[in-house]
């Protein structure tokens, strides 16, 4: 018993910095600028590093780069972050021809299930163009209760059987050899 | 005899399955971001600690081990002491003066 609790307060000691490293942390890099407008809210990765919006609706988005003149290749994407193996899962905002635009805007309409309510997402965006290499990210969180996302209420039922599982795992089963 | 044994294929399956839960439970509970590195690396650490404890199985292990052990065997009794078994096998008796013997004249019953 002596060798579990040792165990788990190595556990403790492991975990402890591996959830308090995933704190928020938006940013924006390189000579662009991006924002977002949903009803009337203005989001900037360079002021908020973690943001709540509502399930749906429509947000008014502009970016510009503030460098640079006349026309030239551009590439870039916006996306949401996951873990390896599946790494990135994008949206349709992607653009990979030539412009002479430096500044754009436009209005997009989300609407996301409620079972989506919960987790954190790191939305990222990246921009690409001669020497100019723009990076943004920010953390979303769903508007809503996340004690009412059946996926959550179930997994936790299933975590407590898997831990009870567990605990029969751990006892020696005993055998009767003639 | 009584031998003990662990269930390391339950442990490493339900390890596994523990760590899947734990991750959507974190995900979900918004305690970690989408992209963390714990959710790839926590299902695998619990695989691995689950197929350990399957195959250590601490609980119930010793007590176990003292049943499989031989009954204590009792100390040889000195040279000049003649034992004597506590249930020596019965003498046939004499069934001669009992019964006798059936002849020929005795009406089968």
């Amino acid at each position: 018993m002596r060798l579990i609790r040792i165990l788990v307060a190595a556990a403790i000691v492991i975990a402890f910095p591996i959830l308090s490293a995933t704190a928020a942390h938006a940013s924006l890099d390189g000579p662009c600028t991006g924002t977002g407008t949903i009803n009337g809210i203005k989001y900037d990765p360079k002021i908020e590093d973690s943001i709540t919006i509502p399930r749906k609706g429509d947000v008014h988005w502009e970016g510009t780069v503030t460098d640079g003149s006349g026309k030239r290749a551009i590439n870039g994407e916006v996306y949401v972050e996951l873990p390896w193996p599946i790494s990135k899962v994008k949206f349709n905002g992607t653009w990979g021809k030539s412009s002479d635009s430096y500044e754009n805007a436009n209005v997009y309409h989300y609407d996301l299930p409620s079972v989506l309510v919960g987790p954190k997402f790191t939305v990222s965006g990246d921009h690409h163009e001669r020497a100019i290499n723009c990076f943004g990210t920010i953390d979303v969180y769903l508007k809503g209760s996340k004690l009412k996302n059946p996926i959550l209420l179930a997994s936790l039922v299933f975590t407590v059987i898997a831990i009870v599982n567990m605990s029969i795992v751990i006892r020696a089963r005993k055998r009767v050899r003639t | 005899m009584t031998e003990t044994k662990g269930r390391p294929v339950r442990g490493l399956i339900g390890g596994f399955l523990l760590g899947i839960f734990v991750d959507i439970d974190l995900v979900f509970g918004g305690i970690v971001k989408l992209n963390s590195n714990l959710l790839t690396i926590l299902p695998l650490a619990l695989l691995v600690i689950g197929l350990l404890l399957g195959i250590w199985a601490p609980i119930g292990r010793s007590s176990g081990a003292a049943a499989s052990q031989p009954a204590p065997v009792p100390a040889a009794a000195p040279s000049n002491v003649t034992t004597v078994p506590a249930s020596a096998p019965p003498e046939p008796a004499p069934t001669a003066d009992l019964a006798p013997p059936a002849t020929e004249e005795t009406p089968p019953i």
